[in-house]
């Protein structure tokens, strides 16, 4: 079974856990960001954006709405949260947020 | 002839030049702080002088040509002594030494000043060095890890957790088949790392060409099935640095992320041409501290564990052993979580680290992860998660392969308890009151893990701690 992401190894987290875990990206002063992938892009380095990082997203609904857009347009991909630190320059939490057909 | 013709002769070193308590060391003086224990009968004062003379400038007697050198320029001054309570055969000494008496990038020069003939001076009893400070202008002449925290969780795309390791056992033995097959099944179940043992090198029931090619057949096998990056460390340690550089670039050559050296026991010449060639060739380097308990583990003599950790940093490894705080290894906790913060951190502040004396700027120069290794097991995922946070190494050896249904288990059981407790964190979960709880519930959806908290259990590893902090 292909894993990816900070979670690869727990059941596909519930809608609620995931905006546990954006809350949490928010609350550190990450920036949120979505990106999608084909089964056989999964641990490649670039996955495909969703736009951009959500540089401006201030609320929790914000990004979910994005990640509900995203399954939306790409039902077949792997969807990832990640949140970046600008003061780390670098990713800090990379997590599936919807498995496809799941 | 009966003249003399200098002023010849011995006289005590604190006279000399050697001891200065109202000295501000410069900004680009090298600091030390020594714990000593002269013998009966030495003042402190002439005591301290004299591990500032003796290894820095001087020689036992004055000798003509100190005239022909600005001897100055070569003197280490000992600018401040502490008393340390409860102790009263013992004091901190402060230490400033010169730049001049230093060359660029050598921690072997470096040793040969600070840590050389001076630790068996006989009028001192014991000596220890508890700490030493690098200077901008010093450090930047030492490369530092050959990677570092960012550039390695890059390379294996993995964030937001520790990353897992384990080292394969029983320790020898194993050919390289049946080695092969136990780093398969550990990677395939969810490692992210497996690991050589510190005293693998080639011997009769494996050589190193066939461990190396059966562990990186195991690594890719475990990748293809998981589409995760894994690594095993192969240990390129050996008896000459032709050979160490022999079996590292054959690793390269097999694709391997990453090697491993018991950095102490090669020395810190090879150390330093082993971590110059990782970062040249884009290959992380995992170091075991094996030998630093005959250095540090006496508490009145020898160096303390957080200076032999620093050489390890401005050398340069990515991995290094520190303690694990809650396993089967002693040392003392708040001084193992100051030096994780050492390792890792931009700028260490001495006032908030348990044991360390100077603050230290570490400037550009990358952090490294600490690794945690040594009787750990499920149970005390939610502690070392609090303590270590994100950016460790964790390792479990027996805590994986010991599983009772096989190390492919063991791993998974690990590999399930660390992202339910990273996860719960994040929530906003209180590890240490509900940690309990956190991985039973994370149990329930998976028996791997439920096995794993059976069998572990009772364990428990409270001795007393031999080297325990000592502070001013």
């Amino acid at each position: 079974m292909k894993r990816a992401g900070t979670f690869a190894y727990l059941p596909p987290l519930s809608r609620e856990e995931i905006a546990k875990q954006v809350a949490y990206i928010l609350a550190q002063g990450w920036i949120p960001g979505i990106e999608y992938a084909d089964e056989d892009e999964l641990d490649n380095d670039f996955r495909h954006w969703w736009k951009l990082p959500l540089f401006n997203a201030k609320e929790v609904d914000e990004v979910m709405a994005e990640l509900d857009a995203c399954k939306t347009t790409y039902p077949d991909r792997y969807i990832f949260i990640t949140g970046y630190s600008p003061a780390a320059q670098h990713v800090k939490l990379d997590f599936v947020a919807y498995y496809p057909g799941k | 002839m009966t003249e003399r013709l200098y002023d010849a002769g011995v006289k005590p070193y604190s006279e000399w030049g050697y001891y200065n308590p109202n000295y501000i060391p410069g900004a680009n003086e090298v600091l030390a702080a020594f714990r000593i224990t002269p013998q009966a009968g030495v003042p402190w004062k002439e005591a301290a002088a004299a591990v500032a003379a003796e290894s820095s400038f001087a020689t036992w007697t004055k000798v003509w040509s100190d005239y022909l050198v600005d001897a100055d320029r070569y003197k280490a001054k000992v600018y401040e002594i502490k008393e340390i309570p409860g102790r009263p055969d013992q004091f901190f000494a402060y230490i400033a030494y010169p730049l001049d008496l230093f060359e660029e990038g050598s921690v072997p020069n470096l040793m040969s000043s600070i840590v050389g003939n001076v630790f068996g001076f006989k009028p001192l009893r014991f000596l220890r060095l508890e700490d030493l400070y690098y200077p901008p202008a010093y450090l930047k002449t030492f490369q530092g890890p050959p990677h570092g925290i960012q550039v390695e969780r890059d390379k294996l795309n993995k964030y937001g957790r520790p990353l897992l390791g384990g080292t394969m056992k029983p320790k020898l033995g194993l050919s390289a088949k049946n080695y092969g097959r136990l780093i398969y099944e550990a990677l395939a179940g969810g490692l992210d790392f497996t690991k050589d043992d510190e005293n693998i090198t080639s011997q009769t029931f494996m050589r190193w060409q066939h461990r190396f090619e059966a562990a990186m057949e195991a690594v890719h096998k475990a990748e293809q099935e998981t589409g995760e990056r894994k690594g095993h460390y192969l240990n390129v340690t050996a008896h000459t640095m032709e050979e160490i550089y022999k079996r590292a670039e054959f690793a390269k050559e097999l694709g391997t992320r990453i090697i491993m050296v018991d950095y102490l026991i090669i020395g810190f010449a090879a150390f330093t041409s082993l971590a110059h060639w990782c970062r040249e060739n884009g290959i992380l380097l995992h170091a075991h501290r094996a030998f630093h308990s005959v250095i540090d583990r006496n508490p009145d003599h020898g160096i303390h564990w957080r200076v032999l950790a620093k050489w390890c940093r401005i050398v340069g490894a990515d991995h290094v052993h520190n303690g694990t705080v809650v396993g089967k290894l002693e040392a003392d906790r708040a001084s193992t979580i100051a030096i994780n913060h050492m390792l890792r951190d931009p700028y260490l502040r001495a006032a908030e680290a348990p044991g360390f004396h100077f603050d230290q700027d570490w400037l550009s120069m990358p952090g490294m992860f600490p690794v945690a290794s040594g009787g750990i097991h499920v149970w005390h995922m939610p502690e070392l998660v609090h303590i270590f946070g994100d950016d460790v190494v964790l390792q479990f050896g027996g805590g994986t392969v010991g599983h009772p249904w096989g190390s492919r288990a063991g791993a998974t059981a690990n590999r399930v308890a660390l992202e339910a407790v990273i996860k719960a964190r994040n929530e906003g979960r209180d590890l240490l009151r509900e940690g309990r709880d956190i991985l039973l519930e994370a149990a329930r959806r998976s028996p791997e893990l439920q096995a794993a908290l059976e069998t572990w259990k009772e364990i428990k590893f409270d001795y007393e701690t031999v080297d325990k902090l000592v502070t001013a």
